[in-house]
């Protein structure tokens, strides 16, 4: 009986030590985020997917954090990946992207939808530039989701494009995302 | 003249034949890059285990792995998880603890043998290094064995 009372009450204070845990970090993962690119002009359409992408959220500080791996975008033609890796992102110099950033006024309480604002740093090609762009984050218990757009200037990131082929590429570029996290243990 | 006359459209010919074969070979080079290699097709460069992968970037021969971007490898591990979205499964291995693993999204048309597989079979994977996050990611993967 004794042993019994002493193997629950090691049970029961483990489960409210790893509930406190949980609650202390609030932290979320998405490890297969989905982004796509599309550039729109009157000569070519070009869309390019991702769905690889990394994201960490701390949902009491409203903090987010996002890693793209350049070499996973996937385009419709394989020349068209050829030239965005090599010629204009150049993926062995700037394998990755990454957004560093701040919910604003986050509500982490909130059931359901809410539509918020996002500040922070992006960098690509080692160049640095703050975006402010709106998102909706969708929570219903443990799921979490983040989905967004947001706009990209060609010429912000030293992209260089021949004067060929400038007709076919958007000075700016339709970023869309949309974020599935799960509970992060670290 | 009828001579000379009849020499200019020989050459016009000839130049014509090879002008159009010219357009002939450009377009079906053009083609032939835009298609995508079938990951079967491609030459292996590296066979490890998920345990071997993981166990290079900690020791800073990353070196010698990031040298297989973009180049076939075969990769031994468990499976962790598989995910299906928009008609593509992908393919989570276990890595070296809970926080990196191997992420393989898989070719199209693995959907049939990836249906027999199970969370905890041990596999062979080949697909495209792409590269890493905290995970490492390989796409247009297939099963080896």
């Amino acid at each position: 009986m004794n042993k019994k009372l002493l193997f629950l009450s090691s049970f029961l204070f483990l489960l409210i030590s790893m509930n406190c845990n949980s609650q202390k970090s609030n932290q979320y993962i998405a490890r297969q985020g989905e982004m796509s690119f599309f550039s729109y002009t009157s000569a070519e359409n070009i869309k390019a997917n991702n769905d690889q992408v990394l994201s960490l959220i701390d949902f009491s500080t409203g903090e987010i954090a996002v890693s793209i791996l350049m070499r996973a975008f996937k385009f419709e033609k394989s020349l068209m990946e050829e030239h965005f890796n090599e010629s204009y992102i150049e993926s062995d110099l700037f394998p990755k992207a990454s957004f560093e950033g701040v919910i604003q006024n986050l509500d982490p309480t909130h059931i359901g939808t809410q539509t918020r604002i996002v500040k922070g740093d992006f960098i690509l090609k080692g160049i640095k530039k703050t975006l402010e762009f709106k998102i909706d984050i969708n929570k219903i218990g443990d799921v979490l989701s983040v989905k967004g757009e947001v706009e990209i200037l060609v010429k912000d990131f030293n992209i260089k494009i021949p004067p060929l082929l400038s007709p076919n590429i958007a000075k700016s570029i339709q970023v869309t995302f949309n974020f599935d996290y799960s509970e992060y243990e670290n | 003249m009828k001579f000379i006359n009849y020499r200019n459209i020989h050459k016009l010919i000839i130049v014509s034949i090879l002008l159009l074969t010219a357009i002939v070979i450009s377009i079906i080079a053009y083609k032939v890059l835009e298609v995508k290699p079938d990951t079967r097709t491609v030459e292996t460069h590296k066979s490890l285990t998920s345990k071997e992968l993981f166990a290079g970037l900690q020791s800073r021969s990353s070196g010698d792995l990031i040298d297989y971007i973009e180049k076939a490898i075969e990769v031994e591990g468990v499976v962790k998880e598989i995910n299906h979205r928009d008609n593509l499964y992908t393919i989570l291995l276990e890595g070296d603890n809970y926080n990196r693993q191997i992420i393989c999204e898989m070719q199209p048309d693995q959907n049939f043998e990836i249906l027999k597989l199970k969370i905890g079979d041990k596999i062979i994977v080949k697909g495209i290094l792409k590269g890493f996050l905290m995970d490492a990611i390989l796409l247009n993967c297939i099963i080896a064995q």
